[in-house]
């Protein structure tokens, strides 16, 4: 399948991906060397850990700004090598993310990344208890990191996938409605509830109530059909992203000086670990026709949907069972 | 004023190594904008103030940052990269863009071939001011430059007609892999606490 369907812009910028992939590579393979040269000035750590919402824990040191480069080079190239129909090679980068990224002590992790690389790639389960993320590494260590009043905003959408996508409603138990729900932090709680990707839950067999979730109550029709509703409008939110960077931004239609860079990223990694948590944990509802509120729709939202969902397919090819 | 540390890549010339150049940019004017290169030979040193107060002004600005390519040949400010956080419209997120990551991309013209990388501070100015030599501006802020945004992403720092080479702290030359070649400091580099408002008692 030609990646990213409703664009056609993409084939054209094919190329400019592939440098940029090459370049990030390189760059991730140098960091160490950019960011840990003592007395040359480069000691002090990049502004980088803002991407880590546990740096605020100030219980532990963040992790180091040569992992956080480096891991986020990795994954922004594992990132352009999977919409370019290079899965095998995004795995790779994923896989060496995942490896840099837990090198070090488990409180020194870039949590949310080890969280979301680890559940891609079936090499971590991802619980969300009272007390804070709960990623245990298969075969490895685990790391109880606490929520600090919150999480931010920005990290609810990955926290709800990297959790579906590693063992789906079961990721939630200790969040259940029917436990006590005075341990759990207001501010997480209201912040991964309020992100909208939390909309497709019943799709999970996870009913939203208004302090945590219930996976004892079946969804109701109605809650599945606005389930429904919500991932399609997910994928049109995703195919307004790319027509945008792809057709509009100007430095994808007129890059400056041979720079490769796209403004914007290119890939939903939520969108995309919402579809892997389906595919895994919701096989009987992971197939086109049922996910589409009218399967005889043909738009770029539901093209993108196809294309994800052959994107899932390939991606699980060859990854371990937990 | 704001002291920003900033880093500038410069990418090696087609026609050879340019070693001699690059560590020459230490000493003398340090790094010069192109509108300096264009006004040798043309004007008296004495007419170099009232031509670069022509030179600078927000228009100028607002070309060298989103039509370089008319007028690279003889703007009078120079690209900084100092990093940046963008903002992702669509989730909406954030993420973080280093200036390493820029700066180390234009030195190598995305890791193609070899070229500089100086780190060297600057003075910026909390408002706009492109028409005020001295200091330069920070065009990444969009609070300042509202109708900046089109190339946010390379997290810029524009410096005015010349950094002095006392701001520039060393140079680094890269190869198309990104690994190190050589380092040369600068011996007569003053760091920027000299002019910091952290007073010691007396």
């Amino acid at each position: 399948m030609a990646w990213l369907p409703p664009i056609e812009k993409a084939e054209a910028i094919t190329g400019r991906l592939r440098d940029r992939i090459v370049y990030l590579d390189k760059f991730a393979a140098r960091a160490p060397a950019l960011f840990e040269a003592p007395g040359e000035g480069r000691e002090r750590p990049p502004d980088s850990t803002v991407d880590d919402f546990y740096v605020g824990d100030r219980k532990f040191p963040p992790p180091p700004a040569a992992t956080l480069a480096s891991v986020s080079a990795l994954m922004t190239a594992g990132e352009l090598a999977l919409v370019t129909n290079q899965t095998e090679r995004a795995k790779d980068y994923f896989r060496r993310a995942l490896g840099t990224a837990t090198r070090q002590s488990a409180d020194r992790w870039p949590i949310l990344r080890v969280a979301v690389l680890g559940a891609a790639l079936r090499q971590c389960v991802v619980f969300l208890q009272p007390e804070g993320l709960d990623v245990r590494l298969r075969n490895g260590p685990a790391r109880l990191a606490g929520w600090v009043g919150m999480p931010s905003f920005q990290s609810s959408a990955l926290i709800l996938g990297a959790a579906l996508a590693s063992a789906g409603q079961a990721s939630f138990i200790g969040w259940s409605s029917r436990r006590d729900r005075s341990s759990i932090p207001l501010g997480a709680l209201s912040t991964v509830i309020g992100a909208r990707e939390a909309d497709v839950l019943p799709l999970f067999r996870l009913v939203r109530t208004p302090d945590g979730f219930d996976q004892l109550q079946e969804p109701t029709n109605e809650q599945r059909t606005d389930a429904l509703i919500a991932f399609y409008a997910l994928h049109q939110r995703y195919a307004s992203r790319l027509y945008l960077v792809l057709e509009t931004d100007p430095p994808a239609s007129d890059p400056r000086d041979r720079e490769t860079k796209l403004r914007h990223p290119l890939f939903d990694w939520a969108l995309f670990m919402l579809h892997l948590g389906l595919a895994r944990f919701s096989p009987d509802l992971y197939v086109r026709e049922r996910l589409l509120p009218n399967p005889s729709f043909d738009t770029a939202a539901t093209r993108l949907m196809d294309f994800v969902m052959s994107l899932v397919r390939e991606f699980q090819v060859g990854l371990p069972s937990l | 004023m704001l002291v920003q540390w900033c880093l500038k890549g410069i990418a090696e010339g087609a026609t050879g190594p340019e070693d001699a150049l690059a560590q020459s940019r230490l000493g003398g004017p340090g790094l010069k904008s192109s509108w300096l290169f264009d006004l040798r030979g043309n004007a008296d040193i004495f007419e170099f103030p009232e031509r670069s107060h022509k030179a600078l002004s927000y228009s100028a600005l607002d070309a060298h940052v989103h039509s370089y390519s008319t007028v690279g040949r003889t703007t009078p400010y120079i690209s900084l990269s100092a990093g940046c956080v963008e903002l992702d419209p669509f989730t909406p997120t954030t993420t973080t863009i280093k200036a390493w990551e820029t700066a180390l991309d234009f030195a190598t013209r995305s890791g193609t071939q070899s070229g500089f990388v100086y780190r060297l501070w600057v003075l910026v100015s909390p408002k706009p001011a492109p028409e005020l030599p001295g200091f330069a501006e920070e065009v990444r802020e969009l609070n300042s430059f509202d109708t900046f945004a089109q190339f946010h992403h390379e997290g810029e720092i524009t410096a005015k007609l010349f950094v002095p080479a006392r701001q520039i702290e060393w140079v680094e030359k890269y190869d198309r892999d990104l690994s190190l070649l050589w380092r040369a400091r600068n011996p007569d580099f003053v760091p920027p606490e000299r002019v910091s408002n952290l007073l010691d008692y007396l």
